[in-house]
This record gives structure tokens, sequence and C-alpha cells, in this order.
């Protein structure tokens, strides 16, 4: 909702600046976003009247004009047609920068010195009109400066009217606030329009089909309109405040809706049929046109404002094109009427249509002032359009305005508030917002808000209108009592939490995408059909295709974030996400939302640096990564089995992760043609965990477990085995066999080719001896090593290197 | 015998004169104190001298053998500390020179604001609550006093999934949730991800909120501003300026908009706060009696206030970021700065 400052100046005293208008306002709610001051630079136009008017005596079409400029006369050369004698018009006098830039010289042109510019709204950049020479009103003196004649400086408030404020949709509305607040009395326009010839009722006639969905239809009548363009003040304030300027009577209309905050429509009489109006729900299947020329299709719901025959308008939404007002009209009938505010909204939203009308009318206008506001109009009309007012309206009004009373206690308002106010100016703040107030004993009082604030129907309501109007800020600042518990933080965040640390720590870069994900995202990953990941719950109306359903995975969106990094030139990119993913379940209306933790490691362990050789990551980087992660929950030892079901990653270099044998995850390389589907040109490792198999762990108990104060002694032992053994093979065996003292045993080294023979590996480990309570003498490691190797070596079918 | 003795002081520290390792040092040990040196043939020999000379000669005999272990002592010591030195002088690095990093991790801002925001309100013993980011119509509007065919559904575009079913748009979801499961008097504080169809350089299609609420008996508007005030004076400065001013929320009545004092231009006016030195931090209110009945709370009984913060809005303005997509761009370039 835009104003302007000297238009609130007419309803409400105003000696602030626009700036403290604009601050008082957005104290009280209404917030103005936007505070643009407007001064025209007019320096050097005045105004002038044409005292006589010549042709120019060698140049057709250009007339020489003596214009009286206050002291004296100027002669000025004017190539418009459309000047009188007497006219007032804007002149620039020699030495004026017009808007434009232009600068205005005194020349002789065909032998006739010209002193000035008579100028267009146009060339004042005060309108779009360029038909000709500005008129200025005829009482006007000449000599002025243009800018001070016109009151043309006036600053425009652009406010941020809330949906329950629909009384502030108009500058009466917005002048009331500022009255209320400051204690100023609100000057409403005197309204006496002045009525002629027969009833109205003769030339036309209101019929309400649909009372519940039009509760009042207020028509007026008006003949011998001439439909024209309206005076520049209302042409100028219109366009201020953002309205295109159209003719004088739709003008009025825009006019009148934004001083009351009541929607007008004006048809032309002459095009209803019969000359009557009926208003009606529609029939299945039926259309108008709207002033827009867009066919609308309508349903039942839909109310419509009809003729004798067909619909003229498309209620409180849009008016139609077939009964518009046009220059050849003549006689008007005005429409004031209250409309059911849900209706309008759901026909707007299934038309995707919202006009200044329809959003006052969905917001709910003032039922009791419809009569008001037409007459306001018609007021104004034969005053700009001539014409006269057909006498007595057509008020229509089935279901009358009910008010409501709020019975309340003055301390209930204190106890919500925390304040300690006065019965007497709570009272007073709201008979300030109009509000009839009846005092009763004691604490009590009643309240009847008037009928232009819908908004106002419980206590509480009221209660924010005294906090508004005493003001946010001078209520005091307390904190409630301390709370006896303490409070730490819940299992499940203490979960996301360490998560997040190990992996940042271990030099992860944390990202959150988007929930949205596409088909080109999921498809490649290739799950296996009858996965509840290939079907994800689509969106209704999603911004675009790529966003079009919910994640079921992470991973999708990661290897994209890779994609996109390594496009822009980033390397060595280790990412991790901790998010949800949205997997439909069965008979169920909500998805089930699964918290997922997903990492994808790309390009290198260390960049390469003077001191140190660059190195690729590979597989046991991410397993490490595994390691520290699960680690941190307490899971040792977790199993990493070969699948053949995560087809998104390497077969020969991938798995399910499991932990005491339930599957919460997999890891490992991405297979070489999703890489390519991704555009990725570097081999990527990641993983996607079910969090919730983590985060149950978080608060597991941990007890202290004594360590051996011995020194440990170590020895190494290259065992050659066959080629396919694997590693987990060779350690089980190893810590089946291994005898108690042992402590730890590790592969320090792998490896194959001569000289050990084809077919063949070797591991080396090195195996840590300790005992708890003595030293181990070396003859007795060497027999428990000997014994060891008794059983190891046969077993494993292996021999010492 | 004292010639001899004195003479082999003067030979011993020649040597040493010449000695530049601690071996040499060493050998000269064992080549004049040793079980075979001179010094020890010379205190053999004393047997033989006269029970006057013996004491004298012998007092001699130890003093220049302790001085000889002096002299000899002191070389080491004087040759390893120019070794030290030495070496000291020669492993001088250039230590401008880059160090050798590990990978560089780093938290995603939003989870960085999102923690202290827990932080500050964990203090003031608020717990945290999730909920369900896909919704039903009932918990995310028509429980929080927006019904049907209102305007007030307009302030937030919807995503859908199904009739009645729909993407949050706020995490007061978790207000109705908590109040339908448990009996007052708590204080919940309920982070999360919420989404509107809406997206440009300030306007994200999926963004976070923290969304906060007290319900209790006598709860009072001047224990929300406390509250709140006491949040902005954490999160942003002791001295921060505040300004309290009514607004609409369906779901909170009174409403009120908090805002800080722009910390960029100290009021003055400038682009971040569009000129009018104020910046927009938080929507609050007291819970409206329309959603306590239709939790089955009794609004008599109970009142409570309910704030929520925009994560990325925060995060903007405490890192000077000024596109909301660099958040969901994840680019490391950007991540690393956190
Ligand atoms: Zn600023």
């Amino acid at each position: 909702m835009q104003v302007t400052l000297e238009w609130l100046k007419k309803y409400v005293e105003i000696e602030e600046s626009a700036q403290e208008i604009a601050d008082l306002l957005t104290q009280q709610g209404l917030e103005v976003s936007e505070c643009v001051s407007v001064r025209p630079h007019l320096q050097g136009v005045i105004t002038s009247r044409v005292v006589s008017l010549e042709p120019h005596p060698s140049s057709q079409g250009l007339w020489v004009c003596r214009m009286d400029t206050g002291k004296e006369d100027r002669t000025v050369l004017c190539g418009a047609q459309n000047v009188a004698v007497g006219d007032c018009v804007p002149l620039a006098v020699p030495g004026t920068a017009i808007p434009g830039g232009k600068v205005i010289e005194a020349t002789t042109l065909h032998g006739v010195f010209s002193e000035g510019m008579l100028c267009s709204e146009l060339e004042l950049e005060l309108s779009e009109d360029h038909v000709g020479i500005m008129k200025l009103p005829s009482d006007t003196l000449p000599g002025q400066e243009l800018g001070r004649a016109l009151a043309l400086e006036d600053d425009v408030l652009g406010i941020e009217v809330t949906p329950n404020r629909p009384d502030c949709l108009s500058v009466i509305g917005v002048a009331r606030e500022i009255a209320a607040k400051k204690q100023r009395e609100l000057r409403l326009p005197k309204i006496s329009p002045e009525e002629q010839g027969p009833s109205s009722a003769e030339a036309s006639s209101v019929q309400i089909l649909a009372p519940e969905a039009c509760p009042r239809y207020v028509g007026r009548v008006l003949e011998g309109v001439r439909v024209g363009l309206s005076p520049f003040w209302l042409r100028r304030l219109l366009s201020l405040v953002g309205l295109r300027p159209i003719n004088n009577v739709v003008d009025v209309t825009n006019f009148v809706m934004l001083e009351w905050g009541q929607p007008l429509h004006a048809f032309d009489l002459d095009r209803l049929e019969e000359n009557r109006i009926v208003v009606r729900t529609a029939r299945h299947g039926e259309t108008i046109t709207t002033l827009d020329g867009e066919e609308r299709k309508l349903i039942r719901e839909d109310l419509l404002i009809c003729d004798a025959h067909r619909p003229v308008a498309l209620a409180g939404v849009m008016g139609g094109l077939e009964s518009e007002i046009g220059d050849g009209t003549t006689r008007v009938l005005l429409e004031s009427a209250f409309f059911e505010p849900r209706g309008i909204r759901r026909t707007g939203k299934r038309l995707g249509i919202s006009t200044e009308a329809s959003y006052r009318f969905e917001r709910e206008i003032d039922r009791e002032g419809c009569l008001r506001a037409a007459d306001r109009a018609s007021e104004m009309m034969t005053s700009l359009a001539g014409g006269r007012l057909l006498a007595g309206a057509l008020d229509v009004y089935p279901i009358p305005y009910r008010p409501s009373n709020v019975r309340m206690k003055a301390s209930k308002v204190n106890r919500l508030l925390g304040t300690s106010i006065e019965k007497e100016k709570i009272l007073g703040y709201l008979t300030s917002l109009e509000m009839d107030v009846r005092d009763e004993e004691g604490d009590v009082f009643e309240v009847t808000p008037p009928s232009f604030r819908p908004d106002l129907r419980m206590e509480m309501d009221i209660v924010e209108e005294v906090a508004r109007i005493y003001g946010y800020d001078a209520i005091p600042t307390h904190l409630p009592e301390a709370p006896v518990s303490v409070v730490l933080a819940e299992p499940e965040r203490r979960a996301e939490e360490l998560a997040r640390d190990v992996l940042v720590g271990t030099g992860f870069c944390e990202v959150v995408n988007y929930s949205f994900s596409g088909p080109d995202l999921l498809e490649p990953l290739g799950f296996p059909d009858g996965d509840v990941r290939t079907v994800p719950v689509p969106l209704q109306n999603p911004l675009s295709e790529a966003q079009g359903f919910l994640r079921t995975t992470l991973v999708g969106l990661l290897l994209d974030t890779v994609a996109r990094n390594l496009r822009q030139r980033n390397r060595d990119l280790w990412f991790f996400e901790l998010g949800r993913v949205f997997l439909p379940c069965a008979d169920q209306v909500l998805p089930e939302e699964r918290k997922m933790l997903a990492g994808v490691m790309a390009g290198r362990r260390y960049t390469e640096r003077w001191n140190q050789p660059d190195a690729e990551v590979d597989v046991f980087d991410l397993k490490g990564t595994l390691e520290v992660l699960l680690e941190a929950f307490g899971i040792r030892g977790f199993e990493w089995n070969r699948s053949e079901q995560v087809s998104c990653l390497h077969p020969g270099c991938s798995g399910d992760i499991l932990i005491n044998t339930t599957k919460i995850g997999y890891a490992g390389k991405l297979h070489p043609s999703i890489q390519e589907v991704f555009e990725i040109e570097e081999d990527v490792y990641l993983f996607e965990l079910e969090f919730e198999s983590l985060a149950s762990r978080v608060d597991r108990p941990k007890e202290y477990r004594p360590y051996a104060r011995r020194p440990p002694v170590q020895r190494d032992l290259a065992l050659v085995l066959d080629e396919a053994m694997t590693y987990s093979q060779v350690i089980e065996k190893m810590r089946e066999l291994a005898d108690p003292g042992v402590t730890e045993i590790e592969l320090f080294d792998l490896y194959r080719g001569p000289p050990v023979s084809e077919g063949k590996q070797s591991m080396a480990f090195r195996i840590t001896y300790q005992d708890p309570s003595r030293n181990l003498t070396d003859e007795e490691i060497n027999r428990i090593q000997e014994a060891f190797l008794g059983q190891l070596l046969p077993g494993l079918g292996a021999h010492l290197r | 015998m004292r010639e001899q003795l004195l003479a082999l002081k003067e030979e011993v520290s020649k040597a040493l004169g010449s000695a530049s390792t601690d071996q040499e040092v060493d050998q000269l040990r064992t080549q004049y104190l040793g079980r075979k040196g001179p010094l020890t043939k010379i205190l053999r020999s004393m047997k033989d001298l006269s029970e006057e000379e013996r004491p004298l000669l012998g007092n001699l005999a130890n003093q220049i053998k302790q001085e000889l272990a002096d002299l000899l002592d002191g070389r080491r010591e004087k040759i390893r500390d120019e070794e030290r030195r030495r070496k000291l002088r020669q492993e001088r690095i250039d230590i401008s020179l880059p160090g050798r990093l590990p990978s560089r991790g780093g938290y995603h801002p939003l989870t960085t604001v999102t923690r202290e925001i827990i932080a500050v309100f964990q203090g003031m013993g608020f717990e945290v609550v999730e909920g369900p980011e896909v919704e039903l119509d009932f918990y995310n509007f028509e429980a929080l006093n927006f019904p049907r065919d209102h305007p007030a559904r307009d302030m937030q575009d919807t995503f859908y999934v199904a009739e009645d079913v729909l993407l949050r748009t706020h995490t007061s979801n978790v207000q109705i949730h908590t109040m339908k499961a448990r009996t007052p008097p708590f204080r919940v504080l309920a982070p999360g991800t919420v989404y509107r169809c809406d997206s440009d350089t300030t306007h994200s299609p999926m963004f976070h909120q923290v969304e906060g609420f007290l319900v209790d008996r006598e709860v009072s508007f001047s224990q929300l501003k406390g509250v709140l005030t006491v949040f902005c004076q954490t999160l942003f400065t002791p001295d921060v300026p505040l300004r309290f001013r009514p607004s609409y929320f369906p779901f909170t009545e009174p409403s009120a908009e908090v805002d800080i004092g722009c910390f960029l231009c100290r009021g003055g006016g400038c682009r971040v706060c569009s000129q009018t030195g104020w910046l927009e931090i938080l929507g609050s209110g007291m819970i409206h009696p329309e959603v306590f009945r239709s939790v089955g709370y009794d609004p008599d009984d109970y009142t409570g206030f309910a704030f929520g913060v925009g994560i990325e809005r925060i995060a903007m303005l405490k890192y000077g970021i000024d596109d909301i997509r660099l958040f969901f761009e994840n680019d490391q370039r950007f991540l690393q700065q956190f």
C-alpha cells in the first residue's frame, strides 16, 4: 500500500517529517519499507496566462503568444494547437533546464523573438500526457513557481500492510493510526452528494441471489456523465501511489478505493441488459471475458455480477470486458459491495488473478462503509465528469453487520503484557482507535470494535491494540524464572556434533545440499528395482524437474557437488553431509524421514608441496576414515563385505558396512561408468551410513581397561602365502591361534614379486608380546612363537620367508 | 719427581691444545691418566720415596692428577660446546617456508550458527526437539491458526507433496507436536530445515530456522522481551540496540518483529539494512489462544511465547555473505572459510 504524506495531511494534522511518520508507522506495526521524496526539478518554470494569440506571420502552425507572467508580458512561440486566450499554462523562462535536460533559450525564430517555452506535462515529466500544452486550473495566479502552485512536492511511503489489517489498505486507515498514536483529531471528508431527477430505482435494480456470498450490494446511478481525462491533481496523485490514470470515472473509483479501502466498480448502465444487476453464483461451465481480455472458465462456487442474462463481472475480482466504461458512456451504475472474503480468495487463486479489489475483499472490507464510499464517489464524479446523480441508492443488505462485544479486565491486560497501565489509559487508547468502550465496575470493561476492524474479535486482539498504542518499547523487560532442571544436549544432537567433529577434524568439509533431487542424480546410481530409493516422493509444484522430488539418498547430490567443484577447478575434495532422506512408506501419508551420513573423497591425501610429495587418495583412506568415525562411536572392527547390490560402486573395491551382522550402509570406490555420467575425471571414494545406527551408540557406557605396564617385546614375522588369501583370513587365523600374551598384530608390509614365487604373496607382521605382571624373557617368547608358528603355518598353508 | 710431574702437566696441556674431537680427548685421558699411563707410573714409584718426601709429593701428585682431569674435562666440554654451536649454526632453516598441512576440513556455516543459537538458549533452559519436514496441513497451518482460504497463507508459499501433505514452511509444526504430547511447563527449541517456493538472492526454496517456545502459567510479553534481549545481546554484542515492533503472525498475538541496530553502519543507514539502520532478526509473539485451543489447552490456564530465527539470515549478517545461494552451492573455497 502506497500513500503520500500530503494526502495523509488531508485527514490528520502532521507536522512531522516523512521519515518521522515512517518510523511512527513502523513502530505501530505498519512497516514502512520505502520512503521516497518526490521533488520535481522545475526551477524556472512559472505559471502564466495567455493574453493574446496570433498565427505566426510566415510559419504555418506556429502561434505567437503574448503571456502574462505576473510582472511583465513575454512573447513566446508555440507549436501546440490546444492553447486559447485566457488559458493558464506553465512557461519555462530562458535559462531554465527542463527535466529532460534541455536548456530553454531566448531565440529568434522565423523573424519572431521568443522568450521561453510553453510546456506539456510530458516535457515536465509530470505525466505521460503529451497531447498538448499542460492546462492549469483557471484561477491560477500568473508568475508563481509551478512546483509551489501545484503543490508538487510530496513524499511517497510504501507500507507493508499485514493480512490482519485490511483497514490500513486505505489512506484514511493509515491516517487513523497516526491520529491515535499522536492523540490528534481524524478529519474525515464531508460527503453530501447532490441528488437530482428521478429515483435510481426507475433506472435500474439490484437483486442478490447469493446473500451468503454477497451480504451487501449498493448501487448508485449517474446520468449525463462525460467520460474524459481526469484533472491533473487526480492523475498525479494516482500515479504517485502506483495506479495508472484511465479516465475520470475509473480514476474516481480508484481514488475512493484508496481513500476508504472500499473497491468500487463502474458499469456502463446502457450495456447491461435490462439495465439491471443480478448477483448469483456461476453455473458450471459458464465463462466470462474479463477486462484483461482473457476468457475465464467458471465453476459453481465463483460469484458473478450479472445483468438480466449474462455475467458482466467476476464479483470482487475483475470487471467484464463488455460492460466496461468507454468514451461513449453516459449512464453509469456504480457498484459498492461487500463480498465474502474466502469465496473471493478461492476464485482469485484458482484463476490466478490478484487485483487491487480482490486483495482488499479477501482481507475483508468494511460492510458498514459501502454506502458512504458510493456516495463519496458519486459526488466526485458529478463534479469531475458532470451529469447528475439519481435519487436514492439501490442498497440491498440481506445480512447486516453484527458487531462483536468483548468483556475484559484491565488487570488481565497488564498480566499478559507484564505492565501496569491504568485502566483509564487503556480505555483512552481503545477509544482513540474508534472502539466503543463501556467502563464497568472495578477492573472490568466492555469493548465493541468498529466495523472496519474484522481482526478484533477476542480479548487477545484487544490486548494487542493496547500494546501497540502503549508502545512495545515501553513494555518492561523481564526474564522468566530460571528453570530448576538442567538441560543437557539431547543424545541425538550430541551424536550429530560428534560425527561432525570427527569428520571435520579428519579433514572433511561439511556440505548442505537441497532436499530436492531429480532423475539425473538418482537414476545413474542404479539402485535395484524394488529398492525403496528408486521411488522418491514427488513434489506437486516443483521449481524444476531437476528438483522434482525429495532425495532418497545423499550420494547423487554429493557427487554433483564434487563435479561442480571440479568444474571450478577446486581439487582434493573431501566432503560429507549429515541430512535427511525421504523414503515412501506403503499405507502411510507421510514418508519416512531417515538421517543419513555420507562422505566423498576425491583427489589427493596431501597436496604436493616443497616438503611433501602428493599422494592420491585410495580406498584405504576411505576405510581409515570410517574406522576413525566408527571408533568415535565405540565401534571397533566393523565388517566390510563385498556386495553386488551397491551398483553405483566399483564391484572389486566396495561393499556393505556391517556392525554385528546388521547392515548400516555401504562404501567403496565409485563405479567408473557412473564417474563418467557425472563427468568426474578422477577416482571418487564414498560412503553412506544410516546415522541412527551410530547415534544410538553415543551414550554407551565407557569402562577403563587396565593396560600392561611392562615393556613390550616385538617380533617380526614374514609369511609367504597363497595370493588368493585375504588379509582378513590371515589375521583371523592369527588372532585365533595367538597366545594371550600377544597384545597387537600389525601388518607392516605386503609384497608380491620376486624373490617371492609366482602366485604367492608375502605379508609381514609385527607381533607385540606383553604380560601385565612380569617381564617376558627371550626364551619364553621364542617358545611361544614356535608353538604359534607350528599351528599357524600348516593352518594357512604358509611358510616363512 | 716434582719436575716429572710438572713436565707431565705441561705436556698434557700442550697435547690438548691440538685435540679437536671428543675421541682425541678420551685418547689423551687414557694415555696419561690410564693404568699404563705416566701418572700411574709416577704414583707407583711413590713407595720408593722417603717418609718425609712421600706426603709432600703425594699431595702434589694428587693435585696434578686432579688438574689434569680438569684440563681434560674442560677441553672436552669446550669441544662439545663448539660442536653444539656448530650444529645450531648449521641447522638454521628458513622458517618462513610454508608448513606441512593436513587436509583442511570445516563446518558448514549454517551448522556453526545453529550451534551458537542453541548454546544461548540451552543456557536459558531450552531443550532441542526435532520434527518432520514433510508434514500434514494440520500441523503446519490449521492448528497454527492459518485458516484455509486465508490471505495469511500467502505469507508462506508452500510446496505440496499431496493434498494436505506439504513441506513444512516453518519449524513451528514442532509447537503443535510438542504441545499435543506434553503438559506444560516446557521450553523447547526446534531447529530444522524448512521450505518455501521462492528463489532469488535473498530467498532460497530451502532454508533453516530455529523456532523456540515457552509455555507455562502466567507468561508475559515482558518475559518474551527479556529472553529475546538476552539472546540478541549474547549472539551479537552486549550493547546491541534492540527494537520490538508490532507485526502479524497468525499463531501469535500480540506479535512482535525484533530488529537489532545495524552493526555495519551503526544505525546510519546502509545497503544491508536498506537505509533504515535496523536489521530484522526475529519474529515472535505470545502464543495465540486459538493455537492452545487446537491442542486442547485452555488459554485461561496457560500462556506462552514463541519466536523464530532464520539461520541463513543470521549467518549472512555475521559473515557478510550477500547471496543466500552460496550456502547450497557448496564450493570448497566457500566451505573452507568456516
Ligand atoms: Zn546499515
